[in-house]
């Protein structure tokens, strides 16, 4: 049926209301930079080919905060100098859209496969244990202590 | 009257639904069940693709007010100190849960007897236990029997899932407390299980299992309700329970996703919507004989509302635990401060239960309440990497019935039929603070003991109450309870409830295990009193 929704309990696809200005991009990543450093391990975000495109991707996950990353786009000093105290004082005065931008811009980066490298994190998949493992972490004695002070549990007047 | 479309309606289709419609339509009754939200499959879930940790933040968010998918209704919490969270498809809120699996303990149903305060449930621990032991058997639960903080005879039909890192790490520091821990019981199958896959430990129970691996309510359930006969009927919004001059329930009134109402005419309704759905469709049902809702007549339809507020210490060790392996489902949980105790200035008590902490992004998160300098610029990278050794330390506290906490009808706002959305009043009561602060203190304690660099207490978690409990509580008296021992509404004699709303008291155990059990209660209850009516 027409402008009835197709799903009900899945979200539609994600898609964020418009694409970054050039301007737009280039302050976010310099905030992507200033939040999310690199090390010697990894480059930081703009040292990124993918990052502007996993930008857009988080964006879109984050839709209904478009519209302040914008405004607080529009609002990000011009030098690297001054950039870091005005995250600072966004973190501390308005901590709902340091929240939505930092965490864009952390998401954006930590879908780099360097970066997720770096971190010794494998993404969600799945990875069944052995068939004894789980008897095997606790058939060392782990459980004995628990055992050895036996029944623990308050029995009412009228019994179980 | 008309001839009925089916024996039975039932409104909702998690867990509670799942159970009653199958319970039925395996006895040969004709079962319609009625559910506003759709399917989900394990392919759609958020885990499924690298971003997940920024799906769950709103699109796959747990309080469907940040949510607002077409099948969720808004809840009106502006009078309320915590924001409940549901789920609303086919299978309900077990999408998400992460069906750690525990039952109540025997002093759970005697709170009045022998702390005091409350009411005491009509029935016991032992009355349940024949249906737990059913439910377990046919979800395939996975644990350790013999916990000795439950009296002797408690076993699972499959073997627990692995505790992991993190597990073996929580449970060395409860062991050198000299705390009660035990492997946790999920409802996640260790092995494949009639429909539901073994645990591949995807770590993401909470947002949907992409593995088909927790029993569900959509894979436990609803398939053999379906091969047994049953017709679900998703997008189906309830509007209210229709009665006869007589009293007694007709049917109940609803609309499809185009808006169109129907009647559902049947001999019997059992509402499973949850411990908020429920009440606002009795209130919904207000009628000239009954104008201050159905089975109201005692006045406690919306009261009593108990959510089990949770806190949590998240604890960041100097070790890959491989923190990002499910199940999560709890890895071990600890009763060691489950009942009350004479040392304490609160009763009751808590559960405690230890996860995983998957993802970097998550885990940037959790830190991010600790400052700037904490998860950001030169420390950005080692707070992402605190994922790999995290234990998260969750409690359930166990908050009493309070009339004053409740559900009652929005007048400001509805869902998208139109339909009056329910207004959560709640407030934590003095004792429940108290044992959020105890909860705080003794995970902040098993972390110092297990070694953790950092921790990050939360000392309340405003929107992960999933436990919707007591809001059409069962009992004896019928000016003091609104369902009788079986679910059976004390003011409709066909007239059925089968889901949180029903209990007394809460406990601390995570309640689906309960729900379930009590489902199934009803339900065969509702089979073999309706054949002996006949
Ligand atoms: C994030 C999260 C984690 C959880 N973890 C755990 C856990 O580890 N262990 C545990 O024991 N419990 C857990 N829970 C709680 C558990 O999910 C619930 O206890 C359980 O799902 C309740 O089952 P139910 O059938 O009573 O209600 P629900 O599962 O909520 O199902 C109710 C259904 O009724 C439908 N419905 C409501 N109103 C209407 C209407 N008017 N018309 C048509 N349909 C309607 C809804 O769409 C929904 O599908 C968790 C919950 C959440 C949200
Ligand atoms: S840990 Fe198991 S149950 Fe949880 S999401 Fe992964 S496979 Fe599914």
């Amino acid at each position: 049926m027409s402008g009835l929704p197709e799903r009900l309990s899945v979200p539609p696809p994600a898609r964020p209301p418009r694409p970054l200005t050039e301007a737009e991009q280039a302050r976010y990543v310099a905030v992507a930079d200033a939040l999310c450093r690199g090390d010697q391990r990894v480059p930081p975000p703009s040292g990124c080919t993918e990052f502007p495109r996993r930008l857009h991707l988080a964006l879109a996950l984050r839709a209904e905060a478009f519209d302040a990353i914008v405004r607080a786009l529009a609002a990000v000093p011009g030098t690297a100098e001054e950039l870091e105290p005005w995250l600072r004082r966004l973190h501390d005065e308005d901590p709902a859209m340091f929240a939505a931008l930092s965490t864009v811009a952390a998401g954006a980066y930590l879908l780099e496969p360097a970066v997720r490298a770096a971190l010794g994190y494998p993404g969600q998949h799945p990875d069944p244990p052995a068939p004894d493992e789980a008897l095997r972490e606790i058939g060392d004695g782990i459980l004995d202590p628990v055992r050895r002070r036996g029944p623990r549990y308050r029995l009412p007047p009228d019994g179980v | 009257m008309a001839e009925p479309d089916a024996d039975v309606v039932v409104v909702g289709a998690g867990p509670a639904g799942g159970v009653v419609t199958c319970t039925l339509a395996r006895r040969g009754f004709r079962v319609v069940c009625l559910e506003q939200g759709d399917w989900v499959r394990p392919a759609d879930f958020p885990a499924n693709g690298p971003e997940w940790e920024l799906e769950i933040q709103r699109r796959w968010a747990h309080d469907p007010n940040v949510r607002r998918l077409p099948s969720d209704y808004p809840l009106g919490v502006d009078g309320a100190e915590l924001s409940p969270v549901m789920f609303n498809a086919v299978g309900g809120s077990s999408l998400f849960a992460g069906m750690e699996w525990p039952r109540l303990l025997p002093c759970d149903f005697r709170v009045r007897s022998l702390d005091g305060v409350a009411d005491d449930w009509p029935i016991g621990y032992s009355d349940l236990a024949p249906y737990h032991d059913a439910i377990d058997r046919f979800v395939g639960v996975a644990g350790v029997g013999g916990d000795p903080a439950y009296p002797p005879g408690l076993d699972y039909p499959l073997p627990p899932n692995p505790i992991g890192g993190p597990g073996r790490r929580a449970a060395e520091a409860a062991n050198r407390l000299g705390w009660h821990w035990w492997p946790g019981t999920n409802a996640i199958p260790s092995r494949r299980h009639g429909e539901i896959a073994g645990c591949t430990r995807w770590g993401t129970c909470e947002w949907g299992c992409p593995e088909g691996a927790k029993a569900s309510a959509d894979l436990a359930y609803w398939p053999p309700a379906l091969r047994a006969g049953a017709t679900l009927v998703t997008g189906a919004r309830a509007r209210r329970v229709e009665t006869g001059r007589d009293g007694r329930a007709t049917g109940v009134v609803w609309l499809d996703r185009a808006g169109v109402e129907h009647l559902a005419r049947a001999r019997a309704v059992v509402l499973c919507a949850n411990g908020v759905g429920t009440p606002r469709l009795l209130l919904l049902s207000a009628a000239a004989a009954h104008p201050d809702g159905l089975a109201n007549s005692s006045g406690l339809v919306g009261r009593n509302l108990m959510l089990h507020p949770n806190c949590s210490v998240t604890g960041f060790y100097d070790e890959d635990l491989a923190s990002w392996l499910g199940p999560a489902g709890q890895l071990v949980y600890s009763m060691e401060f489950y009942d009350t105790r004479p040392e304490h200035d609160f009763v009751r008590g808590i559960k405690l239960h230890a996860l995983p902490t998957p993802g970097p992004l998550n885990a940037v998160e959790a830190q991010r309440r600790l400052g700037y300098d904490a998860a950001w610029g030169a420390n950005f990278l080692r707070a992402a990497g605190a994922h790999a050794g995290g234990i998260l330390w969750a409690a359930n506290t166990e908050d009493l019935p309070e009339e004053s906490n409740r559900v009652t009808l929005d007048p400001d706002r509805s869902d998208d039929s139109g339909i009056p959305a329910p207004a959560i009043h709640y407030r934590i009561s003095e004792n429940t603070r108290k044992l959020l602060g105890f909860a705080v203190a003794r995970m902040e304690q098993l972390h110092a003991a297990a070694g953790a660099v950092r921790t990050v207490p939360v000392e309340l978690w405003t929107d992960q109450p999933g436990h919707l409990l007591g809001t059409a509580r069962m009992g004896s008296d019928p000016r003091r309870s609104v369902v009788d021992a079986f679910g059976r509404a004390h003011d409709a004699d066909n007239l059925f409830i089968a889901d949180g709303s029903i209990f007394v008291t809460g406990g601390s155990a995570n309640p689906t295990s309960t729900i379930t059990a009590l489902a199934l209660r009803v339900g065969r209850h509702i089979a073999d009193t309706a054949r002996s009516a006949r």
